[in-house]
């Protein structure tokens, strides 16, 4: 599905990441856990087509996506949800989905597709439901994650890419995100998933990488990484 | 009486705040999606002015073919000067931007200078009738500044609200970075968004163009007017700027009225200093009623 191989990027002068080598299959949950700077969200944004890498490729079901825009990756089945959430926060709820869906530039909106769309995803999102014509910025944090998920998925992605999804959420909270993304994950969705909460991250994933100052320095099954003692170490607390 | 001369002052305040209202608009747009602060804007309100002149006088046109004729050449110029001048510098410090409109609000003004002359054009429309309603005074074409102006603020409300266009714009002036991850082209909405603020500078440009002595000079101090009514309304809300434009043409006008028209600018500025003072977001700007 998402083959990244010797990936490397430079911000200015500064090497944010050096030697990264990340592969993702089909319908498969992966975790990539790190520092801060470490430089997940960089990986993130040169899938997304934010940032040209100086090395490297991007390959996604095969075709080499260094260099392509963002719009063309999307079509190609890729979506992010954005640390922070990022949504829009003085339009609606039905609006944040609707800018989600309807990608191309023009007048006419194709809204019965749009709403099969909704029907779709609709049974992951309960607590939204009742809430589509509020504004986006009056929601709680867990909310607003829920919705920014939701957005992603609006253009119907085969792997979606979330950054920090659980920050700032309260535990209930982040375990109701985390649940909604084994969910996702049970029904054949690929997901690339970013945390500072490693052991989490760790838990629902069946694999996982390690990015340590702009490398993947180790990788391996999920299971077997929790009990790493130097992952034990530097990212458990133990 | 005292009434008659408040009704008065309010429509002719009404007349020009409209006018204030769609040039600030579109100013409100360019900055709030695409983050330019356009020096030259009012330069494309003067220009459609002369266009309407230049497709009456020369190509003899009537003034409802002139109109929509003079704003569609002046979109097309405001269009090309966005794709060569202003687009190419949109990953530049944005000091690139401001100079690159500074220069050409210059361009444009003394290239209007050498080709018009600086003396005033009178511009005939059909509209030269005058309508007493009591000892109240209107012309005809303030009517249809009013009312033209107000439909199109209207229409444009509406495009903002409910069109998938319109949606990508308010998007992509709220947050460019999640618009960008989302698949929204934009650069196309900056190209959009650009044509249509200047499209609506022309607008304004065409309506007030034949109740004003249209002079070159005329597009600086719409610039400066169109920069007070965003920053009153608050910064990049269109809503904001409406709100703003039309009533700083009321104050304009009931201080022209009461007081004298010379304190009409000086009272202008003391309530722009003053909303700033208790909202220092402008009356829609964000942190404020957002």
């Amino acid at each position: 599905m998402l083959e990244i191989d010797e990936l490397a990027i430079n911000y200015d002068q500064v090497e944010a990441v050096r030697k990264v080598s990340i592969a993702v299959g089909a319908g498969e949950m992966v975790a990539l856990i790190g520092a801060n700077g470490a430089g997940k969200t960089t990986v993130l944004h040169s899938v997304m087509g934010l940032l040209k890498p100086k090395a490297g490729t991007i390959r996604l079901k095969g075709e080499n996506i260094v260099g392509a825009p963002s719009k063309r990756i999307l079509d190609l089945g890729v979506a992010l949800v954005p640390e922070g959430r990022q949504l829009f926060g003085h339009l609606s709820v039905l609006e944040n989905l609707e800018v989600g869906y309807a990608r191309k530039f023009g007048i006419r909106f194709d809204r019965a597709g749009f709403e099969g769309r909704v029907a779709k995803i609709d049974a992951y999102f309960p607590r939204i439901r009742e809430r589509l014509k509020q504004t986006s910025g009056t929601l709680s944090g867990g909310e607003q994650q829920m919705v920014a998920i939701a957005r992603a998925l609006m253009s119907d992605p085969d792997i979606l890419l979330l950054d920090e999804p659980s920050l700032g959420l309260s535990p209930i909270m982040m375990d109701t995100v985390l649940d909604l993304l084994v969910q996702l994950h049970g029904e054949g969705m690929a997901i690339l998933l970013v945390e500072q909460n490693a052991r989490a991250a760790l838990r629902i994933s069946e694999r996982a990488y390690v990015l340590d100052s702009g490398v993947t320095t180790l990788n391996g099954r999920a299971r077997a990484l929790l009990r790493d003692p130097r992952v034990q170490q530097a990212y458990l607390g133990l | 009486m005292e009434l008659d001369i408040f009704l008065q002052q309010l429509l002719n305040g009404l007349t020009i705040g409209v006018g204030y209202a769609l040039v600030a608009g579109g100013l409100a747009a360019i900055f709030g999606i695409m983050r330019i602060v356009n020096f030259a804007h009012g330069e494309f309100f003067m220009i459609g002015g002369y266009a309407l002149y230049y497709a009456m006088a020369v190509l003899g046109l009537p003034y409802f073919a002139a109109g929509p004729l003079a704003v569609l050449a002046v979109v097309a110029v405001g269009y090309l000067v966005q794709r060569l001048t202003i687009e190419p510098l949109m990953e530049a410090d944005p000091l690139n931007t401001l100079l690159v409109t500074f220069a050409l609000s210059l361009f444009i003004f003394h290239s209007v200078v050498v080709v018009a002359g600086s003396s005033g054009r009178n511009i005939d429309t059909p509209f030269e009738d005058v309508i007493t309603l009591g000892n109240v005074i209107l012309t005809e074409q303030k009517l249809f500044v009013m009312l033209g102006g107000l439909l199109i603020l209207g229409a444009l409300a509406v495009f903002l609200a409910y069109t998938p266009i319109g949606k990508q714009m308010r998007a992509t002036a709220e947050n460019r970075y999640a618009a960008t991850i989302l698949g929204i082209d934009v650069r196309r909405v900056d190209r959009f968004t650009f044509g249509l603020g200047i499209g609506l500078a022309a607008v304004a440009g065409v309506l007030i163009a034949p109740i004003t002595p249209l002079v070159p000079a005329v597009g600086a101090s719409y610039t400066l007017k169109a920069f007070a009514v965003i920053v009153l309304g608050g910064m990049g809300s269109i809503p904001g700027a409406i709100i703003a434009g039309t009533g700083l043409g009321l104050v304009e006008a009931l201080t022209a009225g009461y007081l004298s028209s010379a304190w009409k600018d000086g009272v202008a500025f003391v309530v722009l200093i003053t909303v700033l003072l208790t909202r220092p977001t402008g009356l829609l700007g964000k942190g404020g009623a957002h």
